[in-house]
C-alpha cells in the first residue's frame, strides 16, 4: 500500500521520550517471566486433579510439549509452503 | 412490542431513511435503528411465529427458538457495536448497505422456510457487496464482482435446491433436512449453505474480498456472512458426520496460510476461517453439548473477531498501511488500540478468563465425548495455531516487533468506544460465561472453570509463546514479507484465464487452419476451370470433325447397349 491520504497523520516527533518496551532489559525480564511461568505451570500440574480424555493427553506435562512442538512445526510448515505460493506483491496487477 | 414485524425489519427500514439524512447524521441514524432493532429482539418470545400465504405456500416470515434467538441476540450486538465504530462515515452508501446487510442476516436467521430464508440470503450477499465497493479503488472493483458472483451463486443453488425440496417433500419449511447424496435438494441447499461458510476449496472468496472492504466496511462483514452459514448449518445439518472432517481441515489449512500472509486483515481472514472450522466440527458432532459449544463459541468469536478486525482497521486508517512489514511499534502512539487488540488475540487464542477459553473448550469436550481421537488432537494443533497467527502474530507485528517509526494518532474517539466496548464483552463472557449459557439451545451442563483446563490450556499457549520467543530469539522465525501468496483464487484468477486463453488460441489456430485449407481448395477448382476453359484447354480449343464424329458414335454405341439392357 502506498502513502494515502491517511498520511497526514503520520508523524515523526523530532525528539521522544524514551518507551519502556525499547529498553532491551525490560524485554529480557519479559522473557524470563515467561519462562519461569512455563516452569511453574509444569511444576504444579501433579496437583492438579487431570482427567485426561484420552492415553496420550494424560502423559506428564502433554500440553506444554504439545504446544512448543507444533508451534515450531507450524512455523516451518509455513515457512515451506511460502517456497510454494510466495508470488510478488503485483502478481495479479498484470 | 408488535410481533408483526419481522426482527431486522427496523434495520432496512433505517437503510431506506439514510440517504434523506444529512451526511454528518447516518452513522447515528445506523445506531439508532440498531438499539431499537436490538430491544424490539429482546422483546420477541422463544416460540413466536408468524405466518402468510404467499401465491398458495405457506410462508414463516418469523420463527424465533432457542437457536434463532441466540444468533439475533449476537447479530445485534455486532450490529451495535459496528455502528458506534463507523459512526464517522458519512458516504450513504456504506451506511446504508451496512444497515440492510445486518438487518437482512437477521432476518435471515428468524426465516422459517426456505424461500424467505433465500430472499434475506441473496439481500446479504448483494448489500455487502457495496461495503467492498465503497473502498473504491479498481482491486477492490474486482475482488467484490468475485465475491458477488460466488455468493450469488449461493443463493442459486439454495433456491434450486429449495425448489427440489419443495418437490420432494411438498413442503418449504426450513427444519432439519440432513446431507442425503442421493437427493439432489439435500446436495444443493448443503453447498449453497458450504459456499457461505468457506468450506475448504470454496473458501477464497472471504481472504480475497473482506481485505479489500473499508475500515468499518470488515468489521460488519467479520460478523454475518459466515456465521448465518454457521446458524443455517445447525439448524439444517446438525449431526451431519462429514462434517466433522470438513470443519477439522478447515481448522487445520488456513494456519498456515496465516503465519506467511503480510497483509494483517488477511491474517484475521485466514483466522476466522479457522474459526469457523471449530464450529463446523460442532455441528458435525451434532449432540447437545456439541451444539451448544458451537453457539457460545459463535457468539464470542463475532465479539473478538470484531474487535481485532476494529484495531487492525483503526492501525489501516491511521496510517494507511496494513501490511504486517510495514507496521511495528504503533503501541507508542495507539496504546488503548494495542491494548484492545490484545485482549482480542487473548479471547480468541483462548486464555483463561478471556472468552475463547468457556467457548471453544465446549466443542473440545464433546468431541471428546464421542471418543474422537484423531479430531480432538486435530483442534488442539489448531488452538495451538490459532496463538500463533491471532494469539501472537497480529499484535506483535502491529504494536511491537520492529519499530516502523511511524508515529500518529490514537484512534478516533468512537472506534476507541466500540473497541474499548467489545474487548469489555470479552472479558466479561470470559469471567461470567453463565448468561451465556443460559441463552444457549439447550441446558448447559459444563463448567469452565477447573484447575485442571486452567492449567492445560495455559501449558498449551505459553509454552507456544515461549516457542515464538525461541524462534524470534535464534532469528528462524520466518520474516514478513511483502508477496502474494497463491490459494485457491488462482484457479480462476490464472488458471481459468489462462485455460480460457490456450482454448481460445488454439480454436483460431485451428480456424485459420481450416479457413486456409477452404481456400486452397477453392482455389485449386477455380484454377482448374480456369485451366478446362482457356483458349487452349479441354472444353476452350477447337476439336476436329474427325474427333466429334468418333464421339458421336461411342455416345450412340452407348445408348445402343442400354436400349437393349
Amino acid at each position: 500500500m502506498t502513502q494515502s491520504d491517511h498520511s497526514q497523520h503520520v508523524k515523526r516527533p523530532a525528539a521522544e521520550e524514551s518507551h519502556w518496551l525499547d529498553d532491551p532489559k525490560i524485554v529480557n525480564r519479559i522473557v524470563y517471566g515467561l519462562c519461569a511461568v512455563c516452569a511453574l505451570l509444569v511444576l504444579v500440574e501433579p496437583l492438579v486433579h487431570r482427567h485426561a480424555h484420552f492415553e496420550a493427553d494424560g502423559i506428564f506435562g502433554f500440553n506444554a510439549w504439545f504446544g512448543f512442538i507444533v508451534f515450531v512445526v507450524i512455523v516451518f510448515s509455513g515457512r515451506a509452503l511460502r517456497l510454494l505460493v510466495k508470488r510478488p506483491e503485483d502478481y495479479y496487477d498484470h | 412490542m408488535t410481533t408483526s414485524l419481522p426482527p431486522g425489519a427496523i434495520l432496512l427500514i433505517a437503510a431506506l431513511v439514510v440517504p434523506f439524512v444529512p451526511g454528518g447524521g447516518r452513522g447515528a441514524v445506523a445506531l439508532l435503528a440498531a438499539a431499537i432493532s436490538l430491544v424490539h429482539v429482546i422483546a420477541l418470545e422463544p416460540g413466536t411465529q408468524l405466518s402468510l400465504e404467499f401465491v398458495g405456500y405457506q410462508l414463516e416470515v418469523i420463527r424465533a427458538d432457542r437457536l434463532s434467538l441466540a444468533f439475533g441476540y449476537i447479530f445485534h450486538i455486532a450490529a451495535l457495536l459496528s455502528a458506534i465504530y463507523a459512526l464517522h462515515v458519512r458516504d450513504g452508501v456504506q451506511v446504508s448497505a451496512g444497515l440492510i446487510y445486518a438487518g437482512s442476516a437477521i432476518g435471515a436467521v428468524f426465516a422459517g422456510d426456505l424461500l424467505t430464508l433465500f430472499v434475506y440470503w441473496e439481500l446479504t450477499a448483494i448489500s455487502s457487496v457495496f461495503l467492498i465497493w465503497a473502498s473504491r479503488s479498481e482491486p477492490a472493483y474486482r475482488a467484490g464482482m468475485r465475491y458477488l458472483i460466488i455468493q450469488v451463486g449461493s443463493g442459486v443453488l439454495l433456491l434450486a435446491g429449495s425448489l427440489l425440496h419443495l418437490r420432494d417433500t411438498g413442503s418449504l419449511a426450513f427444519g432439519q433436512i440432513g446431507l442425503d447424496t442421493a437427493s439432489p435438494a439435500s446436495v444443493c441447499i448443503f453447498l449453497a449453505f458450504g459456499i457461505k461458510c468457506a468450506f475448504p476449496l470454496l473458501h477464497n472468496w472471504l481472504q480475497d474480498a473482506y481485505p479489500r472492504a473499508t475500515v468499518t466496511g470488515t468489521v460488519f462483514l467479520s460478523a454475518f456472512t459466515t456465521k448465518l452459514a454457521v446458524y443455517a448449518l445447525a439448524r439444517g445439518f446438525p449431526g451431519t458426520e462429514i462434517l466433522i472432517p470438513i470443519g477439522l481441515v478447515m481448522t487445520l489449512f488456513p494456519i498456515l496460510f496465516a503465519v506467511i500472509e503480510n497483509d494483517l486483515r488477511k491474517v484475521l481472514a485466514y483466522s476466522l476461517n479457522n474459526q469457523l472450522g471449530f464450529m463446523v466440527v460442532g455441528i458435525g458432532v451434532g449432540t447437545e453439548m456439541a451444539l451448544n459449544g458451537t453457539v457460545a463459541h459463535a457468539f464470542c468469536h463475532i465479539l473478538y473477531k470484531a474487535l481485532l478486525f476494529m484495531t487492525m482497521g483503526a492501525v489501516l486508517f491511521r496510517t494507511g498501511k496494513i501490511g504486517a512489514s510495514q507496521l511495528g511499534g504503533l503501541y507508542k502512539s495507539m496504546p488503548i488500540t494495542a491494548v484492545c487488540c490484545i485482549v482480542g488475540a487473548a479471547s480468541i487464542a483462548g486464555f483463561p478468563l478471556f472468552s475463547g477459553f468457556i467457548s471453544k473448550s465446549m466443542i473440545l469436550t464433546a468431541v471428546a465425548d464421542e471418543h474422537l481421537a484423531i479430531i480432538w488432537f486435530g483442534l488442539l494443533v489448531a488452538s495451538a495455531g490459532v496463538m500463533e497467527h491471532s494469539g501472537i502474530k497480529i499484535p506483535y507485528f502491529a504494536f511491537f516487533g520492529h519499530d516502523s517509526g511511524i508515529r500518529c494518532d490514537e484512534a478516533p474517539r468512537h472506534m476507541l468506544i466500540a473497541m474499548v466496548a467489545t474487548a469489555g464483552l470479552c472479558v466479561m463472557l470470559g469471567l461470567f460465561p453463565w448468561p451465556l449459557y443460559s441463552i444457549l439451545p439447550y441446558a448447559v451442563d459444563y463448567q469452565p472453570f477447573t484447575a485442571d483446563h486452567f492449567v492445560t490450556q495455559l501449558q498449551l499457549l505459553l509454552f507456544a509463546a515461549l516457542a515464538f520467543v525461541f524462534l524470534v530469539r535464534v532469528r528462524l522465525y520466518p520474516p514478513e514479507i511483502p508477496s502474494v501468496n497463491l490459494d485457491t483464487d488462482w484457479l480462476y484468477r490464472r488458471a481459468a484465464p489462462a485455460a480460457v486463453a490456450v482454448v481460445y488460441s488454439v480454436g483460431s489456430a485451428l480456424r485459420d487452419a481450416m479457413l486456409g485449407l477452404a481456400l486452397l481448395m477453392v482455389g485449386g477448382v477455380i484454377s482448374l476451370i480456369r485451366e478446362v476453359t482457356a483458349p487452349r484447354g479441354l472444353f476452350g480449343r477447337t476439336w476436329s470433325t474427325g474427333a466429334m464424329v468418333l464421339w458421336a458414335a461411342v455416345l450412340l454405341g452407348v445408348y445402343l447397349v442400354l436400349y437393349y439392357l
